[in-house]
């Protein structure tokens, strides 16, 4: 019998082909992505003049430290909060009957119809103090007043977890059916409890699928941009905002162009030291 | 030889059809190639170098319908054999940038505001004015300046609820100020012209001192605002807040603030008094290609009559003074630009604003984030 | 706690969170049917008017077709060029390949006006401003990431000896992945799919850089509707969608129940 190593060894020479079916992505990712994209950052460095002046913001400027880490709070938040709610809906669907599932599968992909715009204003309706959510509440006597739940950042938080908890659910669900249930079965006939079964089996067992959705959920979250102007009452204000800002509506794209630089840099730094901390195949998988 | 024109006007009508736009150069050559005609054949025929189109950039949807029928429309009267298309995708600051680094300039006219103009007109992005074609004379003095020149008013209004205080109503910023007079959620945009002044006049700086503005003073006005209330990012949602009775008070664009009153059969209405006054202009970037036909439409678009127009399609203020009397007093009433409505009001600081817009945006964003 | 309270417990708290994610839905549709011109619940009355509005108007129409056919064919790009790659990734599984991996992340990570600029520049070279290859070209690289994602969390149940069976077996490259690794990753694949095709719907910044005049997608169509008075019209369009999803979805339940079980 073969040491692994000497299995890898063998396999070897046909990375070639597994390398050339990655080469159409990676060029199109090089060409029309990488490129375009460094011309632009490079006036990070270059604009208004050249030097690291830009960077220094970063050590200097309280209202850079500040949209950074009130967008590093909400997306860290909105990921919680979505792998959680996620995590539960995707494990009720892989248990659900066929029509159940079609139904909860209807539910989860019925947000992406309507477009992250017309959501904000729906929520706004719903939300706001004389939207139906606080005349319901308080007819059921819950509540005397009118709840604050848009205009601030729980609107934000809000809007955010729903436009993002498809995407927490879909991933998960895609993870957990490929498990073999008979993984969980056979812990259960060993005599573990169903909450051991789940805990010791079944929990490990979607890590992976944690892991991606709650890459997948962080990133995008640090990219919001509409929900949190439109839900946030123009008093929550996150990074891609403040980039938009500073290109759109000033000729500061230095700065633009810095934070989203650095923004970049700091998600390929969290990947890498993710990688470090968990097993790096285990990342993507593999 | 017929054959060869045939097929030069398949192409040319293709060309027209997609504008020119929709399939790249390499497959307009392509396709020149299959029909067999050799490319600069249809590329260089003169009936298309005389079709150059004007391109008007604006901010689209009742803009573009309101600007064909006032400035277009009678233009293309005037010229029948020239052609203008409106591209109503907003030429915002960064697109203007784009365009005219690249070099490759396809818009001519785009609507913008004057401050703007001074504040980019220096950095060489736009071309000058051409005064000998275009009549300085035709609007206010500060309606005109060396890259930009006005073509409409617009003004941000004290607007508020007509029944929420019993027979009061606020009349100033001061009221706006007053949150024990005026219970109630306010809103004002998120964005330093006008916002800054209201707060300064609410603090009681009469009109003439108001420029150069104090940033602090103004800022810890609204300091002091933030808790009551929203700051609106896109104006549609801050006149959707006042109709849907979540905000009660504030400030707001008189061109909303009109269809907010008739959305909501006069429960809200707004005052002229304290509101700020700003020019429209329109502006053309560094590079332009339309030559003269861009001064020639300009100067159309001052018009006294095509001005009145305007105002009756879109609300939009006549920058020439003289549409008023092309109006009825019902339509002056709406109209910011008709002279009893224009002297109750301050006259944004357009120099000022070209100086310190990046700061004081920044500052007052900075003031307001939690 | 017996079997049944605690699955219960779960699948109740499951349908409250559905609940939540269909609840926009819920203020979209009478919306849709409001008697005002502004984005609102109906006033006084159901008014079919901006029904009649959205049907009879060749600009929504030509919109939804350019959304649709873009979303389309970036979505096949993206799925097909993102899973090779995706399955190429696992299966070297080299320092390099990681690092490969990770880069396809990036287009989710950098805002996008940052990006537009940049794509911008280059297709005014490239002379593609306008031209509807280029917005697929960008829609494309932009959905890779989801694609990769997805499907690397699919890869991570198969296990590596499956392949090396299948190849030790004699299968070539191309058969293995079509017999063996494509048909365990569907469910990866597919959100994937969905969530490159929703990307591209509704992207708005990159299209509003590079669309020019021509191509006016839904959202670009979307927010000009917005900036002027909150046109209910995109109420329209969104309650037209879910219908649309639920029609797919009830149409593909009904074939399977008529399907014999076997």
């Amino acid at each position: 019998m073969p040491s692994q190593n000497d299995a890898r060894a063998g396999w070897r020479p046909r990375h070639g082909t597994y390398w050339l079916i990655i080469l159409p992505a990676l060029a199109m990712l090089v060409f029309l992505y990488l490129v375009p994209l460094a011309d632009v950052l490079v006036t990070s460095i270059t604009d208004p003049k050249p030097g690291l002046d830009n960077y220094l913001l970063l050590f200097t400027s309280t209202s850079v430290q500040k949209t950074l880490l009130t967008t590093l709070r909400i997306a860290a938040l909105t990921t919680f909060i979505a792998l959680l709610l996620g995590y539960v809906v995707a494990y009720a669907m892989r248990a659900a009957n066929s029509s159940q599932q079609r139904l909860m599968l209807f539910c989860v992909l019925l947000p992406f119809w309507i477009s992250v715009l017309v959501r904000s204003f729906a929520w706004i309706a719903l939300l706001s103090s004389r939207g139906p959510v606080n005349a319901g509440l308080m007819a059921w006597g819950l509540i005397d007043e009118p709840l604050p739940l848009v205009r601030n950042e729980t609107g934000v938080l809000i809007g955010m977890v729903h436009v993002m908890l498809p995407y927490a659910v879909l991933t998960l669900y895609a993870n957990m059916r490929g498990i073999d249930v008979r993984l969980v079965a056979a812990a259960r006939s060993l005599g573990a409890s169903r909450f051991q079964a789940f805990r010791m089996v079944f929990l490990p067992l979607t890590r992976p699928g944690l892991i991606g959705a709650g890459t997948l959920v962080f990133i995008l979250s640090l990219g919001f941009y509409v929900t949190p102007a439109l839900l946030g009452g123009g008093k929550v204000l996150m990074i891609a905002e403040y980039v938009a800002v500073q290109i759109n509506d000033t000729l500061r794209w230095g700065l633009g162009t810095m934070l989203a630089t650095t923004l970049m840099l700091s998600v390929l730094f969290a990947l890498w030291a993710l990688s470090r901390i968990i097993d790096v195949k285990r990342l993507f998988g593999a | 030889m017929s054959d060869v024109r045939d097929r030069q006007n398949d192409i040319e009508r293709f060309v027209h059809n997609t504008e020119g736009r929709i399939y790249s150069r390499r497959v307009f050559f392509g396709m020149c190639a299959a029909l067999g005609i050799a490319p600069a054949v249809a590329r260089l025929t003169p009936a298309m170098a005389d079709q150059k189109e004007l391109v008007l950039v604006n901010w689209g949807g009742d803009a573009v319908r309101g600007m064909k029928a006032s400035f277009v429309d009678p233009y293309l009267k005037k010229f029948p054999d020239r052609k203008v298309a409106i591209d109503g995708t907003g030429p915002s600051t960064s697109r203007i940038r784009l365009m005219v680094q690249s070099g490759k300039v396809t818009w001519d006219v785009m609507d913008r505001n004057l401050h703007t103009a001074l504040e980019i007109g220096p950095e060489g992005m736009l071309e000058k004015i051409d005064y000998s074609i275009v009549d300085r004379s035709k609007v206010r003095p500060e309606h005109a300046v060396e890259w930009g020149i006005g073509n409409y008013i617009y003004a941000m209004v004290l607007t508020y609820n007509t029944k929420k205080w019993g027979s009061e109503v606020p009349a100033s910023w001061k009221d706006v100020w007053d949150f024990k007079k005026f219970p109630g959620k306010r809103a004002f945009r998120r964005e330093p012209d006008a916002v800054l002044e209201a707060a300064l006049m609410a603090d009681g700086v009469p009109f003439d001192k108001i420029y150069p503005i104090d940033m602090k003073r103004a800022l810890d006005m609204h300091k002091k605002m933030k808790e009551h209330a929203i700051y609106y990012t896109v104006i549609a949602d801050g006149q959707n807040a006042f109709r849907n009775g979540e905000v009660h008070l504030g400030q707001l664009l008189n061109t909303r603030a009109w269809p907010l009153k008739q959305d909501t059969k006069g429960l809200y209405d707004w005052t002229w008094n304290e509101g700020v006054s700003w020019g429209a202009c329109w502006m053309v970037p560094k590079g332009a290609q339309g030559g003269k036909a861009i001064w020639d439409f300009i100067a159309m678009t001052q018009d006294p009559q095509a001005q009145a127009e305007l105002l009756k399609s879109n609300g939009y203020g006549p920058v020439n003074p003289e549409a008023f009397k092309f109006l009825d007093a019902d339509w002056n009433k709406v109209n910011p630009g008709a002279p009893e409505n224009y002297s109750k009001m301050l006259q944004g600081g357009i120099e000022w604003y070209a100086k310190n817009a990046t700061a004081a945006r920044q500052q007052l964003i900075d003031a307001l984030s939690s | 706690m017996n079997r049944h309270h605690a699955t219960g417990i779960v699948t109740a708290f499951a349908w409250m969170v559905l609940g939540f994610l269909a609840l926009p839905a819920f203020a979209v549709v009478p919306i849709s049917f409001t008697d005002t011109r502004y984005l609102s619940m109906p006033d006084e009355h159901f008014s079919l008017q901006h029904w009649r509005a959205f049907l009879s108007s060749s600009e929504w129409h030509n919109s939804i077709w350019q959304s649709l056919w873009i979303a389309t064919v970036s979505t096949l790009a993206a799925v097909v060029a993102g899973t090779l790659c995706a399955i190429g990734c696992w299966r070297v599984s080299s320092r390099w390949s990681e690092r490969v991996r990770t880069a396809m992340i990036l287009p989710m990570a950098v805002p996008t006006i940052v990006y537009a600029l940049g794509i911008y520049r280059l297709y005014v070279d490239l002379d593609l401003v306008g031209s509807a290859i280029g917005i697929v070209f960008a829609h494309t690289v932009t959905g890779l990431p989801y694609v990769v994602l997805t499907v690397s969390a699919s890869l991570a149940n198969i296990d590596p000896r499956l392949e090396q069976a299948a190849r030790g077996l004699g299968a070539s490259v191309g058969q293995t992945l079509r017999w063996v690794i494509v048909p365990n990753v569907v469910p990866g694949i597919l959100s994937g799919a969905i969530f490159a095709f929703i990307h591209s719907w509704d992207e708005l910044i990159v299209v509003i850089f590079i669309g020019g005049r021509a191509f006016f997608t839904l959202p670009r169509r979307m927010w000009d509707g917005i900036n002027d008075n909150l046109d209910p019209v995109i109420a329209v369009v969104a309650t037209g969608m879910i219908l649309f999803t639920l029609l797919v979805l009830s149409a593909e339940l009904a074939l399977r129940a008529r399907r014999p079980k076997s």
